[in-house]
């Protein structure tokens, strides 16, 4: 026993080192599998502040560009208004009332965003007193852009696309063919489309949407177009690049996207999931 | 550091990680070169701190790091590693003499010379463990080198700027 003391007192400093390694090495993979630590992100309270007034300050030099953007948005949001005929009688249509409300926005500030990692993160300040909830999707003005890992009572870390661990369900709008997107880890303003047949015709400029199979963006939200497209001989799948939507250098307010049914879709997929294997 | 002793020491690691988080975090260079100035606080312990003290504050910092970057661990298990190391490097670049009676690091009492020669290569292992400990595998295995190469030479620099700056105001 005074041996095993010894031993231990003579590589203290060896031993600590290996535990406190352990326990940060515990603290990445549970942050990769999105059981997200609670304390150690940047939704806690303190860190998310600090951010927050850091925020608040240079976010006056950003003010001409963001008003540019949300004119934009608004824009583009007025033409599709105006494409809706007036001439349709203004029915109470139970079809679409409902259809309106399933899909609801909270919109919400980035106070903290990084690009060059390789595990790229959000911080936004709202959060579960707000009505988020863990594995909300995000989007911008101009297009996805992730997605909720982690939630505080007043903010929430958010995983970027620009995250190894990020995989969205699109569609080759024009094909209407399924697709995933992927980042590649390197450049923060292109991201992989994997899995397009070798039977389609890619052409660059092709818009890549979201598919709205896994509830985390509304159908057809804008993902990226397609700007570089290779197919090996023997390749069965294309390698193509697409350009992202949303800039990512300057994002700067977004939309959590909340799925009303998207308990009851996920639990009735998961109940089937179960019953075949 | 005998006149400032351990609330010195803490004011300055809070300065740093401030002045870290809040301004150098937002710059890197060419997508690439990121500044991780804050490892002048690990240099500017006193030479015989006890090795578990130095160790704890090395995962400490790191965490305290992370939580501004989102990056839960990374820096800390870098930063840990970058403790473990450092008595050892101290002890193999001891001058013939000893350090005397210089109880820390410092390019006044050691030279320009000794004290680039004692933190760039701690700096290159602990930016160089930092992005692969990151990207957690060795996917992209040359730009992650790379990236971690070039954030060394940029927090070196920023590194030996900020000491200057410190020096001087001890005078």
């Amino acid at each position: 026993m005074r041996r095993l003391l010894q031993f231990l007192y003579q590589y203290r400093s060896f031993l600590l080192f290996i535990l406190l390694e352990i326990l940060s090495f515990w603290l990445i993979v549970q942050n990769n599998n999105y059981q997200g630590a609670k304390y150690f992100n940047s939704a806690n309270g303190l860190s998310a502040s600090i951010s927050e007034a850091s925020s608040a300050t240079f976010g006056f030099f950003d003010l001409p560009e963001q008003n540019r953007l949300l004119a934009e948005e608004n824009a583009r949001l007025k033409k599709m208004l105006s494409a809706i005929p007036d001439s349709i009688p203004h029915k109470p249509d139970t079809l679409i009332s409902e259809d309106s409300t399933i899909w609801k926005f909270i919109a919400s500030k980035v106070i903290n965003n990084s690009v060059f990692l390789h595990n790229n993160h959000l911080t936004v300040n709202k959060g579960s007193k707000d009505g988020v909830y863990k594995g909300m999707g995000v989007i911008g003005s101009a297009g996805a852009v992730g997605q909720v890992v982690a939630v505080s009572d007043h903010f929430s870390s958010v995983a970027s696309i620009l995250n190894g661990s990020i995989l969205v369900s699109s569609l080759h709008k024009s094909s209407g063919s399924l697709c995933t997107t992927s980042w590649g880890g390197k450049d923060p303003l292109h991201v992989n489309i994997e899995y397009l047949p070798r039977h389609l015709s890619l052409y660059e400029g092709d818009t890549i949407v979201t598919s709205g199979y896994n509830t985390l963006f509304p159908p057809n939200t804008l993902v990226g177009v397609l700007d570089q497209i290779s197919i090996a001989d023997d390749a069965t799948f294309y390698e193509a690049k697409a350009k992202l939507a949303t800039d990512f250098y300057r994002l700067s307010y977004v939309y959590l996207v909340d799925f009303k049914l998207k308990e009851q879709k996920d639990s009735l997929e998961n109940s089937q999931v179960l019953r075949y294997e | 550091m005998n006149k400032y002793g351990a609330i010195g020491v803490f004011v300055l690691s809070l300065v740093i990680i401030l002045a870290q988080v809040f301004i150098f975090k937002d710059l890197v260079l060419f997508g690439s070169a990121f500044c991780f100035f804050y490892v002048l606080v690990f240099f500017l312990l006193p030479i015989d701190t006890n090795p578990l003290v130095q160790i704890l504050f090395g995962f400490v910092i790191g965490l305290i790091v992370d939580s501004f970057y989102s990056t839960q661990g990374v820096h800390a298990a870098a930063a840990t590693f970058l403790m473990f190391i450092r008595p050892f490097w101290i002890n193999i670049l001891s001058p013939g003499s000893g350090y005397g009676a210089a109880d820390r690091i410092s390019i006044r009492t050691q030279g320009i010379q000794w004290f680039i020669t004692f933190t760039y290569p701690l700096i290159l292992i602990h930016c160089i463990l930092l992005f692969f400990v990151e990207a957690f595998g060795f996917t992209n295995f040359w730009d992650t080198l790379a990236k971690g190469f070039y954030s060394s030479l940029f927090t070196l620099v920023v590194v030996l700027i900020i000491h200057y700056l410190l020096i001087n105001k001890e005078k």
